[in-house]
């Protein structure tokens, strides 16, 4: 019986691009032979994570802006560049006597710092994974599912007690579905393109070649 | 900054796995020979990150082979030593062998 994998998994993996397609292919084959999800899991985070970090280094400079550019459309969104706050610690330092402001300034300030960095990190990271080195690709869906992660996290840890859930939920929703739109058009035509165009070419193939079986057409043909 | 020139220890036993599987080195077999050898558990990802560091220094090179159904309509990505990655992997040998030849308090099991 042909086991699928999990549909999340699938789209995390269509999501890295045609330069994986010999990792992707990898994983599929495995977990078809019987390996468990937990595996398939494992190794689809070390990919995400491997992806992004290979992205990274091959574009330093579109990493940083797009980090920048991440923590932009969060602030965007959300209004403020503050981030999702940890109330626990606001409440305590909100009681410290005056003659503590310094410390508390310096504790709000490693809040934001910390929040700008993983909130930019997060979203930076996710455009990474396939929006420059690919940018016809789904990395659209990267993009939106991390600014889900985001905004859900937000509301869960400071804005639920605020009154703001719904217009929040609905701004997010007017940003993210037509993002998931696009993103699930151009899988479609992606797996169109696999399955019947190509007929059996991977797509790097053509450009890669391998240089190792194949000899030139040209030699071939004058044997 | 200055590319290295040594490969590193994953990397060699990489290198090592491909050139011992001979032709139908994909990420699966390369980790599954490794796992099998050492007692090392190693991600099919780490696996194919180290294969392109090595080909980007042409110490192996890559073909792609026929895209099945079972893989969801993907094809390998089959990786060959090149005579540059043999060499590396006598080299790595020679100086390993060089270091160990210095240890005489190491040749037992008793150190």
């Amino acid at each position: 019986m042909k086991r699928t994998p999990p549909r999340l998994a699938q789209l995390v993996l269509d999501s890295l691009g045609p330069d994986e397609d010999g990792l992707v292919g990898d994983l599929i084959e495995e977990f078809q032979a019987g390996r468990s999800a937990t595996w398939l899991w494992w190794q689809v985070v070390t990919a995400w994570i491997g992806s992004g970090i290979r992205n990274a280094r091959a574009h330093p400079f579109a990493a940083v802006s797009v980090v920048l550019v991440g923590w932009m459309l969060h602030a965007a969104l959300f209004g403020d560049v503050r981030g999702p706050g940890w109330p626990w610690l606001e409440y305590r330092i909100t009681n410290w006597p005056p003659r503590a402001q310094a410390a508390r300034f310096f504790v709000e300030g490693l809040q934001n710092g910390s929040q700008f960095l993983v909130v930019g990190l997060v979203m930076g990271g996710s455009l990474l994974s396939g929006w420059f080195s690919e940018p016809s690709s789904v990395s659209r869906f990267d993009c939106s599912v991390s600014v889900l992660v985001v905004s859900l996290s937000r509301l869960v840890l400071c804005n639920s007690c605020r009154g703001v859930v719904v217009g929040r939920l609905v701004g997010h929703a007017l940003v993210v579905r037509p993002v998931m739109g696009c993103w699930s058009k151009r899988r479609r035509v992606r797996r169109g393109v696999r399955r019947g165009i190509l007929g059996g070419q991977p797509p790097k193939a053509l450009h890669k070649g391998g240089g190792v079986m194949t000899g030139p057409p040209a030699l071939s043909a004058h044997r | 900054m200055p590319r290295r020139s040594f490969i590193s220890d994953f990397e060699t036993m990489v290198l090592l796995a491909v050139i011992r599987i001979g032709d139908e080195a994909y990420g699966v077999p390369v980790s599954r020979e490794i796992e099998n050898t050492t007692g090392r558990s190693v991600s099919v990802a780490a696996v194919y990150a180290a294969l392109q560091r090595l080909e980007s220094r042409t110490l192996v090179t890559s073909r792609w082979g026929e895209p099945t159904a079972v893989r969801g309509g993907r094809a390998k990505r089959i990786f060959i030593a090149t005579g540059k990655g043999i060499q590396a992997a006598r080299e790595v040998r020679r100086s390993f062998t060089a270091l160990w030849s210095g240890l005489p308090q190491l040749k037992g099991d008793t150190a």
